[in-house]
């Protein structure tokens, strides 16, 4: 029942999507402001059907209806219940489906939010979302639909989760990641229908902006997510490998970090309207592209989807359509506009366009990398781009935005006196490197990279403090300063620090963690990075769905003992899967992480055994926290709200206006633009 | 006498060897020289397990990746240089092996793409900044 019920949804949802790509553009078009007023009912409609759909698959899992192929392979009835539920985004089919509702949850938002936007480009903004909507529910219900049944001869088990999945970890990652891919689609929305309409002013980037940071900010979570988990699941210590699923995250992200910035330009400077919107439409582009890469299994990665070539040639369809519609609309459209550069060589608007230029650039670089294998595979030659590569290629531009990330916060828009700060950037700068130098000779040994990110770190993350001390210079007491910052000020020093923090994380951790692979026996030691690793027993245990040896050891710093970790194999009974679960004593400056390999003997006495002790690796994800909550906090200002109420007024002011003049001649009905707003 | 029980005695000389050795765990690749370690974890995490999803050798547990690194090791010990190695690796399991691609000329494009991008890019901006200044340097 639930399973037709569920399915029935989805074809509805199709319909819905239909609907809202093509009645309310038409009647934007033809004027007919019933079709119009039609963009919101069905948005909510589209919302609903997907969650009621969703709702019937969650179920399913949570009965262990077998009956349903993607139940029966993606489950099992010994599963535990909290897992059955993230069972349900646990592969393909329903992490679409995830996708998809996530996808209408955006549409819900923008219909319900819109009020104070014309109402013309509101419906627009919705059907072009209808129409990215229609693309998803289709794949959906054509290629991965998770409704399939069974039967007659259906299973009387499940084949289980794949136990790497049985986690906290993927409970919360995949929606905070989706909401951030699948939230740029919302500034795409916002950059076609200003295309179409011709016309983007300030106004138009003061409405996308919340909705990229909101997107932006999701990501951000999304993506720190995904790496903590990878850290602590797959046993390896590492927290970023350059995968091609990474890469596929990491690339809308970058694309979306330009964005932002550019949009602070055209909302302020009402300027480089041509080139945000072009950011808009490729940012959108790069999460779909993302979203081929990994669900198409074009590319070999370590989380790679059950490939079906059918799903990756839809994706691919589907990214040509968006990306060519998109980019003949720029070309007739945008391509025209030309921007005059109204600025000083040293001002906020020149280091925010340079941000952008080694922001694309570094998107290039993840986007070259992670292609460049197909292209050669094309050309009959098989190679590998992996971690070396971007290690070594990566640091370019991300220098040089650091060293710019000091600086452009400080500056007034249009032009500032360089004079001014002169003298202060210079002290800064050499506090930055003595400091920085300090810190290296106090962590024993002396790597250049090392010195180079502590410098930069220190570099953005002290001029971040005197930006505060200079816009707070005319308040007296710490209370008052810290009351005068408006929350975008306060979001964005946040983030920035976030930016700060991760970097002295990564540079820190890569060349000061020790990692050691040991044959270890019980009753043995092994001192490490000054901490004794004791390893004092094993034992068998037996739980909900897996069995598990578990091995303790004891870690000794100096005489007095600090702790026990317990690593475990374990050994799911449904699937017959081993797997390695680590265990890992965290704090700020160091993690104690214990991973087990193989078994050496026959009685399990003795183990091959990884043992890392990671310096200040919890830095990478505090950083990227402070970042994610950067972004919300700076989505909570007043300003935005501000403007709004602004809007209304002027709003308010014009519909008298075209009242007044209604009065006097009858033919304001042929703009209906205003009169309906 | 049965296989189990001559396991069992095979494995406590092993562990009577080992206690009489002292209580320290063993490096599962021991090296005398700390040069020598930083070289073997650097190799294998430039080296890719030909057989895995997409994973070095210092991070994969396959049968393949064990032997590999076994390999890595006892070169290393006997003294060849990490080209010879890499050399060694890249003639029996092709380039697709390394996940660092060697700077040749075929993979001229590869490396210098990146690189030419941005710089054309800064060019290309820094120029239309020139030829549209419209700022009054009052």
């Amino acid at each position: 029942m639930h399973a037709e019920f569920g399915n029935y949804l989805l074809v509805f949802a199709f319909v819905i999507s239909i609907s809202l790509s093509v009645f309310p553009l038409l009647g934007t078009f033809t004027k007919q402001m019933s079709l119009v007023y039609t963009a919101k009912p069905l948005a909510i409609l589209f919302f609903v059907s997907l969650f009621g759909s969703f709702v019937c698959l969650a179920y399913a899992f949570f009965i262990d209806d077998f009956t349903i192929a993607y139940v029966a392979q993606h489950s099992n009835s010994l599963l535990p219940d909290r897992y059955k539920i993230s069972a349900v985004w646990g592969a393909h089919e329903g992490s679409f489906l995830l996708w998809v509702l996530i996808f209408s949850g955006w549409t819900l938002a923008v219909a319900l939010t819109g009020k104070n936007l014309p109402k013309l480009s509101h419906s627009r903004i919705l059907s072009v979302l209808g129409i990215i909507g229609c693309g998803f529910v289709s794949f959906l219900l054509f290629t991965s639909n998770p409704f399939e049944r069974t039967l007659p001869f259906y299973p009387v088990d499940g084949a289980d989760l794949n136990p790497l999945l049985q986690d906290f970890g993927l409970i919360i990652h995949p929606p905070l990641l989706y909401m951030g891919y699948v939230g740029f689609a919302v500034s795409f929305a916002f950059a076609i229908t200003a295309l179409i309409e011709g016309e983007w002013n300030a106004t138009w980037a003061r409405w996308t902006r919340p909705w990229t940071i909101a997107a932006w900010s999701s990501l951000t979570l999304g993506i720190m997510l995904g790496s903590w988990w990878a850290y602590y699941e797959l046993g390896w210590g590492g927290w970023w490998m350059w995968d091609p699923s990474e890469n596929a995250s990491f690339m809308p992200w970058l694309s979306g970090t330009a964005l932002m910035h550019s949009l602070a330009v055209t909302d302020k400077r009402n300027s480089f309207k041509g080139w945000t919107l072009g950011l808009s439409l490729a940012t959108f582009s790069l999460s779909l592209l993302g979203t081929f890469l990994i669900r198409s299994g074009v590319l070999t990665s370590v989380h790679a989807f059950a490939n079906d070539p059918t799903r990756g040639r839809f994706i691919l369809f589907f990214l040509a359509f968006v990306v060519g519609s998109a980019l003949i609309l720029f070309l007739f459209r945008a391509s025209k506009v030309k921007t005059k550069a109204n600025f000083s060589e040293f001002s906020k608007d020149m280091f925010l366009l340079l941000n952008n230029v080694l922001f694309i650039s570094a998107t290039f670089i993840v986007l070259f990398g992670t292609l460049y294998p197909l292209f050669a595979d094309a050309m009959g030659k098989k190679i590998s781009v992996g971690a070396p590569y971007f290690n070594s290629i990566f640091p370019i531009p991300l220098v040089a935005i650091f060293m710019l990330l000091g600086v452009g916060p400080l500056l007034n828009w249009k032009k500032h006196d360089f004079s001014k700060l002169k003298i202060p950037l210079l002290k800064i700068a050499a506090i930055s490197v003595v400091l920085s130098l300090f810190s290296t000779w106090l962590l024993d040994r002396f790597y250049l990279w090392v010195f180079v990110g502590l410098a930069l770190s220190l570099w953005v993350g002290l001029n971040s403090f005197y930006n505060l001390t200079l816009l707070t210079k005319y308040k007296k007491g710490l209370s008052a300063k810290l009351a005068s910052l408006n929350r975008a000020t306060i979001g964005m020093t946040l983030a920035h620090i976030g930016v700060v923090v991760l970097l002295a994380g990564v540079v820190l951790t890569s060349y000061y963690s020790v990692e050691r692979d040991l044959r270890m026996a019980v009753g043995e030691s092994q001192e490490i990075a000054g901490y004794n690793f004791k390893m004092k027993a094993v034992e068998n245990v037996q739980m909900e769905n897996y069995r598990a040896t578990i091995v303790s050891f004891d870690i000794y710093q100096g005489d007095s003992m600090l702790l026990t970790l317990k690593p475990e194999k374990r050994f799911y009974l449904a699937g017959g899967q081993m797997m390695t679960e680590a265990d890992i004593d965290a704090t700020l400056s160091r993690d104690l992480y214990i991973a087990l390999g193989e078994p050496l003997d026959n009685q399990g006495q003795v183990w091959s055994v990884r043992i890392y002790v990671k310096a200040f690796i919890r830095l990478i994800w505090l950083g990227a926290i402070f970042m994610g909550f950067g972004g919300i906090i700076s989505l909570l200002d007043k300003r935005y709200r501000k403007l709004q109420a602004k809007d209304n007024q002027a709003k308010y002011n014009q519909a008298k206006y075209n009242q007044a003049k209604g009065n006097q001649s009858s033919d304001s009905q042929t703009q209906p633009d205003m009169a309906i707003s | 006498m049965n296989k189990s029980f001559l396991t069992k005695i095979f494995f406590l000389t092993v562990l009577l060897l080992l206690s009489t050795v002292g209580f320290a765990a063993i490096d599962i690749y021991d090296f005398d020289d700390s040069e020598l370690a930083a070289r073997f974890q650097k190799l294998t995490y430039e080296l890719r397990c030909p057989k895995c999803q997409n994973q070095n050798l210092a991070d994969s547990n396959s049968t393949l990746s064990l032997d590999l690194k076994q390999i890595v090791y006892e070169k290393l010990k006997a003294g060849e240089s990490d080209r010879q190695i890499l050399d060694f690796m890249k003639q029996r399991y092709g380039e697709f092996i390394l996940f660092k691609p060697e700077m040749s000329q075929s993979n001229a494009f590869l490396w210098a793409g990146p690189v030419i991008f941005l710089v054309l890019f800064l060019i290309f901006f820094l120029r239309w900044y020139l030829n549209n200044r419209e700022v009054n340097d009052e």
